[in-house]
Order: C-alpha cells, then sequence, then structure tokens
C-alpha cells in the first residue's frame, strides 16, 4: 500500500523523484512516473513507455532522482540503492563500464548505450538491439555473465550490429553522413569518414588510439576486443528523443582496470572533447542565431564556453578556427599567428599545427558575424588565460574594430563580452587611459543601437575606467548622465555597478548611500567570486566605520576574507576601542595595503570616529571629568584642542554631557531611559517598514510567463547549470580583481 | 609663430603688472591674452600636434596660473574657480607633456582651501583623491589637509592658531574667510556644550581682538548676556514631541494599508 502511494509520488509531498519498475525478464526498467528534466534525454521509447538500461537506472538513483520498485510475491518492494547497485554487476555491466557512463552523464553530455536508438518499435527486442554492448568483455567473471540466462543466451551468439539494422539505426547512419558534411566536424587526421573513436588501452598507460578503419567497419572492429560501447551526444537542455543531435563520438572500452577521473579528463581532452563541446557551443549559436534569441547567445553560450575554457589548448583552438572561419579571411591568419606564437612559448608539445584540411573552406560563404566574433573571444580569453597580454591586445582590437562593421541585435551579448576582454586587457598592458574615449564611442553608439548588454557593460568599464585613476568627479558626472536600462540584464553587471557607485559615494562623504549600494552589490554577488566580495568588503567596512556603525565579527571571517581584510578587521578593533594611539600603530603599519586599495584617504578620515568613540566612553563611565583627563585618555595634545572637540562632539550629538570652562570640567547628564523616548518606536517602525518592503518587492519581482506552468522544482540538471553559471561569475570577477 | 611671440610679450606684461600690484591693468591684459590663447593650436581641447606645442602649452600654463593668483588678489571666487578649472586640464591630461609646475601644489592647495572655505566637503574629498602621495607631503597641499582634518575633529583652536603659519600669503584672503566660518562653527558649538561662559574666555576661544567684539558678537548671535558672562539657553526640549502621536498614527495607518494587501 505504501509503495502505491509512492509510487504516483503523492505521498512524498510531490517531491520530483520518479518510479521505475524493474523487469528481470527483460533486463529494463520501465518508468511509471516520469519527473524531472534529466529523464528526457534518457532511456528509450517503445509502445508509449519509457524504459531505462541498468546504468541509466542506477546512475538516477545515486543522484536521488529515481526510486527502483520490483515486483515479488509479497508485492511491491522499493529495492535499497545497494541492491540497485548490485543489479549493475548481475546484468552483466562492469563498474568501468558504469564509470565511464556516469562521468559522461556528469559533464552534461547525452549519453546512450552503441547504437544510439530513442525510438523502438513495439516488435522490436531491445535485447537483440544492445546485444550487452555495455559488457565488459571479460573484466566480469564468465558465471556471472551466465547467471542472467536470458541475456547471456542473446550475448553469446554474437551479432555485429551492424546487421541489426532498423529504421532508428538507419536514422542515425544518415546523421553521421550529414555530420561530415559540417564544417566544424573534429577531424583527427586518420579517420575522415568516422566519428573519431577512443580506446582506454591497458597496456600502455592511457594512450588514446584513434582507429585507422574502413568506412562502416562496425564487424572487424567488434570481434576483437574492442566494441563500441556508447554513444555520445552534446548537452542539449530541449533534447527530443524524435529529433536527437548528431552524436559527437563512440566510446570503445577495452580490457582493463577502470580509469580514473583524470585519466579520464585527459582522454577526453586528447580525443575531441573540447573541440566536440565547441562544435555544440557553435550550433548553439547557429540555432540562437536563426531564432534570434539574444538570451541564449548571451547566457547559456557564454555559459557553455566558460566550461570549456580550462581544457583549450593552442591547438584545438586553431583547429577551431581555421573550421569556422573561412581560409582566405583577413582575421584568420591573426588569430593563427597568435595562437601558434602561444603554443610555442608554452613548449607544449613539440609537434606542428595539424595539417589544414581542405574541407574547411567550404563553408566561407554564409560566415555568421556572430561566429567570427565568438572566434575571437575564445581566443582572447584563451591569450588572456596564459597571460599573454600583448597578443591579446592586437587580437581584441582588430576584434573590436571588426565588431564596429555589424549591427546586429544577436551580436550584443558576445560583444559586450569583448568589450570586457578589451578593458581587462588594456588594464594589464597600462594603457587603460588610452582607450577612454573609444569606450565612450562605444557607449554612445550602443545607447543609440538600444543595446542594452552593451550599455551596462561599457558603462561598466567606464567607470571603472575613471575610478581606475581616481577620476571619481568625471565618473559621477558620467553616471549620472548617461542611460541605464531600466531592468538589468545581468547580474554581474548590476554588482559592479553598484560597487563603482558605492565608491564614488563614499569619497563624496554621502556614507548611508554608499552603504546601501555596496551591501546591495555584496548580497547580490554569488559566494564563489571571492576575490569581488572582499573588495566590495572591504569598503563596506569602512563606511560602516564612518557611519558610526560597528560591523559584525563575523563579516571579517567569512571564508575566504579573513585573510584579505585583517588589516581592516584591525582597523574596525581600533575604532571600536577608541584606541587613538592603537589606530594609528594600524594605519601606519598598513598604509601599503590602504593605499592598493584606494582607502588611504577614507582611512584619515576615521581618525575623527575613534576619537568621538573614545568620549562615549568616557562620557558612559564618568559623570564628571576633568579635561585634561580626557586629553591625557585619548591621546590628544592639549587640553585647549580636547575642549573644542568634545564641544564639537556634543552639538554633533555623540556625547550627551555639558562643559564648564571655568573648571575645566566635562559633566555628564544622566543617560535617560531610552524606553522613555521616542527611540524603540523608531526601530520598531525601520524594521516593519523593512519587511513590508521586501514584500513588495518580492511580490513586484514575481512574474508569470507561459513556461512558468512546465517549469517544477529545480531538477539537478538546472542545478548544475547554476552551479556553472555561478562559476562562470566568479571566474569573471577574479580576472577583474585579480589584478 | 608671430602669435606665441605676441602672447609671450603679453604674458611678461602681465607679469609685470601683477608684481606692482596693478590690478586693472592685468585685468585688462589677461582679456586679451586669452584670446591670444584661443589661437593657439596646440591647446586642449585641440591639442595638435605642432612643432611648438610644447612652447604653446607651457605659456597656456603660465598664463592660467597668472590668471589664478590674479583673481585671488582681486577677491574674486568666481573668477578663480573658472581660471582654476581651465588650468587644471594642464595639470592631469597634458602632464606628460610638460615639466612639472613649480606653482602647481601651491594653487592646487589654494583650490582646497577654497572649496573648504566654500563648505564643499564633498569635491574637496574628489580633488584629494586625485593627488599623488608625493603631492600630499608638500607644503601647500598637506597645509590644506590638515586644516580640514581638525575642523572635521573639532579642533577649531589649531585652525585659528594656523592662521600666521601661512604656505603662502596668497592664502591669507581664504584663511581669513575660513575664520569667520570657524568662529561660527564655535559658537554654535558653545551654545550646547556650555551652560554659561564669561566673556574673556569667549573672546580667547573664538579669538576676538578684544572684550567688545566677544561682546558685539554675542549680540549679534541674541545671547543673554550677563555680569560679565553669557548664559546660554540651551537646547530647546525638542518639539518634535509634538508630533509624535501623528506620526504614530500615521505609521498604524501604513501597516493596516499594507498587511489589507497582504491578506
Amino acid at each position: 500500500m505504501e509503495i502505491e502511494t509512492a509510487v504516483t509520488g503523492e505521498g512524498l509531498g510531490g517531491s520530483p523523484i520518479s518510479f521505475a519498475l524493474w523487469q528481470p525478464e527483460r533486463a529494463l526498467a520501465q518508468v511509471l512516473s516520469q519527473r524531472g528534466k534529466l529523464l528526457m534525454r534518457m532511456g528509450f521509447m517503445q509502445g508509449g513507455k519509457l524504459y531505462l538500461h541498468i546504468e541509466e537506472a542506477v546512475y538516477l538513483k545515486l543522484q536521488n532522482l529515481l526510486d527502483l520498485v520490483i515486483d515479488t510475491k509479497k508485492g511491491r518492494e522499493q529495492l535499497s540503492v545497494e541492491s540497485t547497485v548490485n543489479l549493475l554487476v548481475s546484468n552483466g555491466v562492469g563498474k568501468d563500464f558504469y564509470a565511464v557512463y556516469a562521468h559522461l552523464m556528469d559533464a552534461s553530455l547525452i549519453v546512450r548505450r552503441h547504437p544510439a536508438q530513442w525510438l523502438l518499435l513495439p516488435e522490436e527486442d531491445a535485447n537483440c538491439i544492445w546485444l550487452m554492448t555495455g559488457t565488459p568483455h571479460g573484466a566480469q567473471p564468465e558465471s556471472m555473465m551466465v547467471e542472467g540466462s536470458s541475456i547471456s543466451k542473446v550475448s553469446s551468439k554474437v551479432l555485429p550490429p551492424v546487421s541489426c539494422t532498423s529504421e532508428g539505426r538507419k536514422k542515425n547512419m544518415k546523421h553521421v553522413s550529414e555530420l561530415k558534411q559540417r564544417s566544424w566536424w573534429p577531424r583527427p587526421v586518420e579517420c575522415q569518414a568516422e566519428p573519431p573513436r577512443c580506446q582506454v588501452d591497458k597496456s600502455s598507460p592511457f594512450t588514446l588510439t584513434p582507429f585507422a578503419c574502413a568506412p562502416c567497419d562496425y564487424a572487424g572492429l567488434e570481434d576483437a576486443t574492442l566494441r563500441l560501447a556508447l554513444d555520445v551526444f552534446p548537452p542539449n537542455s530541449k533534447f527530443s528523443r524524435k529529433r536527437p543531435d548528431p552524436l559527437i563520438y563512440h566510446v570503445c572500452i577495452s580490457q582493463g582496470r577502470p580509469q580514473g577521473r583524470e585519466v579520464m579528463s585527459a582522454i577526453e581532452a586528447s580525443v575531441g572533447q573540447v573541440s566536440a563541446q565547441l562544435a555544440a557551443n557553435v550550433s548553439l549559436l547557429e540555432s540562437a542565431v536563426r531564432s534570434k534569441e539574444t538570451r541564449v547567445l548571451a547566457g547559456r553560450l557564454l555559459r557553455q564556453t566558460t566550461a570549456v575554457r580550462k581544457n583549450l589548448s593552442a591547438e584545438n583552438l586553431s583547429d577551431f578556427v581555421k573550421s569556422v572561419l573561412p581560409r582566405g579571411y583577413p582575421g584568420t591568419s591573426l588569430l593563427l599567428e597568435h595562437l601558434k606564437m602561444a603554443s610555442s612559448s608554452m613548449e607544449t608539445d613539440g609537434t606542428d599545427a595539424p595539417a589544414e584540411s581542405p574541407a574547411a573552406s567550404s563553408s566561407a560563404v554564409g560566415l555568421l558575424p556572430e561566429l567570427e566574433i565568438y572566434a575571437y573571444l575564445l581566443v582572447v580569453s584563451f591569450l588572456v588565460d596564459k597571460k599573454l597580454y600583448p597578443e591579446a591586445r592586437e587580437v581584441v582590437t582588430a576584434g573590436v574594430k571588426r565588431l564596429a562593421d555589424f549591427n546586429r541585435r544577436t551580436l550584443d551579448g558576445l560583444a559586450a563580452r569583448l568589450y570586457f576582454y578589451y578593458s581587462l586587457v588594456h588594464e594589464h598592458t597600462g594603457t587603460l587611459a588610452d582607450i577612454r574615449s573609444h569606450l565612450l564611442a562605444l557607449h554612445r553608439t550602443a545607447v543609440l543601437r538600444h543595446d542594452e548588454y552593451g550599455q551596462e557593460t561599457l558603462l561598466n568599464l567606464l567607470l571603472r575606467n575613471y575610478l581606475h585613476f581616481n577620476l571619481y568627479d568625471q565618473a559621477e558626472k558620467l553616471r549620472s548622465k548617461a542611460q541605464r536600462p531600466e531592468v538589468s540584464r545581468s547580474t554581474q553587471q548590476l554588482c559592479r555597478y553598484l560597487y563603482y557607485l558605492g565608491r564614488i559615494r563614499a569619497i563624496q562623504l554621502e556614507y548611508t548611500e554608499a552603504k546601501d549600494c555596496l551591501q546591495q552589490a555584496a548580497r547580490k554577488a554569488p559566494s564563489s567570486a571571492v576575490g569581488f566580495r572582499v573588495a566590495v568588503n572591504k569598503w563596506l567596512s569602512l563606511v560602516r566605520l564612518l557611519l558610526g556603525e560597528v560591523p559584525e565579527h563575523s563579516e571579517f571571517t567569512a571564508a575566504g576574507l579573513a585573510k584579505p581584510l585583517a588589516p581592516y578587521f584591525s582597523i574596525a578593533q581600533a575604532v571600536r576601542a577608541g584606541d587613538l594611539a592603537a589606530f594609528r600603530q594600524v594605519a601606519d603599519a598598513n598604509v601599503k595595503v590602504f593605499a592598493m586599495d584606494k582607502t588611504q584617504n577614507l582611512i584619515v578620515r576615521l581618525q575623527y570616529n575613534v576619537i568621538r568613540a573614545g568620549l562615549r566612553r568616557i562620557n558612559l563611565a564618568y559623570s564628571r571629568i576633568s579635561l585634561k583627563d580626557v586629553a591625557s585618555r585619548l591621546g590628544l595634545a592639549s587640553v585647549e584642542d580636547t575642549e573644542c572637540i568634545v564641544a564639537k562632539a556634543i552639538r554633533d550629538g555623540g556625547v550627551d554631557a555639558v562643559l564648564d570652562h571655568a573648571n575645566g570640567w566635562m559633566l555628564s547628564k544622566d543617560v535617560a531611559d531610552i524606553y522613555s523616548t521616542a527611540e524603540p518606536a523608531a526601530a520598531f517602525h525601520a524594521r516593519v517598514a523593512f519587511c513590508l518592503d521586501i514584500h513588495n518587492e518580492a511580490v513586484r519581482a514575481m512574474r508569470f510567463d507561459a513556461a512558468a506552468n512546465s517549469k517544477k522544482l529545480e531538477t539537478a540538471e538546472s542545478a548544475r547549470e547554476r552551479v556553472i553559471a555561478e562559476e562562470e561569475l566568479a571566474k569573471a570577477y577574479e580576472e577583474e580583481e585579480g589584478i | 609663430m608671430a602669435v606665441l611671440n605676441d602672447t609671450t610679450k603679453l604674458l611678461d606684461q602681465l607679469k609685470g603688472a601683477v608684481s606692482k600690484n596693478d590690478l586693472s591693468t592685468a585685468t585688462r591684459i589677461l582679456s586679451a591674452l586669452k584670446l591670444k590663447l584661443t589661437e593657439l593650436p596646440a591647446l586642449p581641447p585641440l591639442l595638435q600636434k605642432t612643432p611648438t606645442a610644447q612652447k604653446e602649452l607651457l605659456l597656456a600654463r603660465d598664463v592660467l596660473e597668472q590668471a589664478v593668483s590674479l583673481s585671488v588678489k582681486l577677491q574674486d571666487e568666481a573668477a578663480f574657480e573658472r581660471n582654476y578649472l581651465q588650468l587644471k586640464t594642464y595639470y592631469t591630461d597634458t602632464r606628460a607633456l610638460l615639466p612639472i609646475s613649480q606653482q602647481e601644489n601651491l594653487i592646487v592647495g589654494l583650490d582646497l582651501l577654497r572649496l573648504l572655505v566654500q563648505n564643499r566637503i564633498a569635491e574637496f574629498h574628489t580633488e584629494l583623491e586625485l593627488l599623488s602621495p608625493q603631492a600630499l607631503q608638500s607644503p601647500g597641499i598637506s597645509h590644506v589637509v590638515q586644516l580640514e582634518q581638525w575642523l572635521m575633529e573639532g579642533a577649531y583652536n589649531k585652525v585659528l592658531d594656523a592662521r600666521p603659519k601661512l604656505p603662502d600669503p596668497a592664502y591669507g584672503y581664504f584663511m581669513e574667510k575660513l575664520l569667520s566660518t570657524v568662529r561660527d562653527e564655535i559658537a554654535d558649538c558653545s551654545e550646547r556644550a556650555y551652560k554659561t561662559l564669561s566673556i574673556s574666555n569667549a573672546k580667547k576661544l573664538m579669538l576676538f581682538g578684544s572684550d567688545q567684539e566677544a561682546a558685539a558678537y554675542a549680540a549679534q548671535r541674541n545671547w543673554d548676556v550677563r555680569d560679565g558672562a553669557i548664559h546660554f539657553q540651551g537646547a530647546e526640549e525638542n518639539p518634535i514631541n509634538n508630533h509624535q502621536p501623528v506620526e504614530l498614527i500615521d505609521n498604524a495607518l501604513t501597516y493596516a494599508r499594507e498587511i489589507e494587501r497582504i491578506v
């Protein structure tokens, strides 16, 4: 009974767990209730039902996205994690096979057992089609195979998969041949006709052998120890089983022990994982441009690029450039030249650049400007990663120049990113002042064209440019006059804008507004953007001190912030204690740090707050004290000074006291009971107003779009996407702050 | 070239007139000079790279520096600001093209002092951010920076004491103006901080020349002077209390309205 309710998914309060029924006789799991997005790209459909292979079921189970149930005599029973995993072995799927599968799945790729089929006719037998290609070929003892009787029967008569021809198979082959038409297809030299295959070989550690094989020579391949195990498709959140993307490569698993993750990624890098991801990005870009989806271009494409960025090498980048850009195109040689220089200066591999493939120039006619700019972007980010700033500057300057030739809204997101690099590279080469007027011109153009990405990015770049040279006046003038889109297109840019604005306000002594801005920036910044958060918190802590507030201790001790914020922490301690001597000592000791952070002048301003905090302590502790004692306690030079300073503090309301000039005393007034004043009511009101404000903001922020209904809770995949997005954001900040 | 020579001659005349304190002549020459400057192509905003560019820039900077010191002598703050803003371009944008001016720190310090006197503290700090650490050490600027800190802290007596120690006689005009500002500040503070203060003490505090001056000032501020001492009434009980019920009702009504919207 319990299971019954669980199967319908109602007993669990709508948690997004799918249920599947394990059918031992077919060695398949039939999905009973489907939840979450991940299942959309797994399993195959037959007769309107969704079936999963065991490795798919285990993967979902371990992700806690699926519960596997089994029919017994007693009714349905839920399988535990261990027994689910045991099913792997008893169905002849080795651990190495599963490790490969899970790793590829973790990389957001779409993975199927070879031959990849998504839809089966009702009369087809799944076990005949897949033939236990997942069998790890000897990694499992023979006896284990015999146990699963029906399966071993099938697998004992070795049929080449080619003979298992079906509708889906043909379709797939068609895809493969279509693939070959595409110019960006990753093309290992030896393997012209087929997608590249990789082999994990045990004997020579982790070498990867691209197969030199005749077209469609499946049969010859499969008889030996090597068999095609998995087919891999590019990531695609809108995957459809009816129209799968062209597959990127096959994976073979040879005999041997399961390999470690590092080995896997090394293999992937060399077998063209990078090229595959780039190829996926290109197809995403092309489809987005076709459908004029600017959001995809600014969002997903750049996110996916970040994912691939750390794996880029000069070789596969130049391959990419060669395949994407036509050979005669003027920009191509520039890009390639710099890549070549990059690779030679790094001395990665002594190998020459791969021979140029003649097929590459075929797509010269319909070259998308987006694609061209994307190539620039990749090359620049690669050069920046390798810290080759002068080279990067040349490339990015050419890219920006090229951008001026186009006026396309689909370019905006990419262009904004290129501008960002333009400024970043110039900052590194110390020529930031030279590009200011160019940035201003670009900003003007962006405003005229309603290019919101460009406007936001360029405004921030300009503010950064001005603040770099301490030109707060100009920055404020530009900021107050420049047009800003009402709704910010990107949180990153909004965070930066708030940070710059907070800095301007702090310099202008408008501390309340500065605090608001900086606080918002600190809150909106993702937790992984440590560099940015450090910078914001430095300013924020000073502004709060200048306002007379004492920052929380925890603000200085958050993970990653403690060390860089240490000088600011000691400053805060000195201000809180009202100890002028300690304050001066800290300020002198860290003068270099403060000068570098450009906060030296704020520190100087803090002196007054130190004195006032000290005075307040004295005021609370003594009912009457001579000014001479006050002077010595605060470390002030003379009694006359002290008298004036105390008088001003009284006037400003920091201290509740009266001076007696004739006797040289400071008389503290009795501390009134604060609860007899309007103070508590005011504090209460401030809090209530804050809560109401939050509520109203939240209501306002809720928008309903058509997709809202289909979007349920966050799936594992979208969670991963979000993590990737955050990492990218963090990286972008680090780049900016780690200068 | 001819323009350049003419301008140079005029500049010499201007310098002569300024040093002789012939202010009306100097003003006349200055307006002629400024017209001449418009004929020089190497100056901002054109910044053409003529062969005599450096000479032209130097000349223009000299002229404007003279103009600034002239406007101090004329005690014309608006003209000072105008001239300084023109001059500032030469200190920032064309800094790389010219040798550093001897006058620079002094003039920048003067401008800071002007901002301080006019109580434009935000702009004061904005300008301060632009200065290099070396410039901040120079006597003209460090003096003004120190003044600002004293003002912030409330060490008014130090500000008043600093009067005789001017880094340059040009500072005198603004310092005098600062004095009256400071005196008002002290008076403000005294009202709140003291119950009574003898006239002689007040004289000392606010640096008046004589008791009579102090008494006149007290009368001007409507202070109650009895028996040779000033009696301050102290701050009146805050009248805000009267508004409290109204405010309370206001708040309660707002809450009610907002909660209605939520429910």
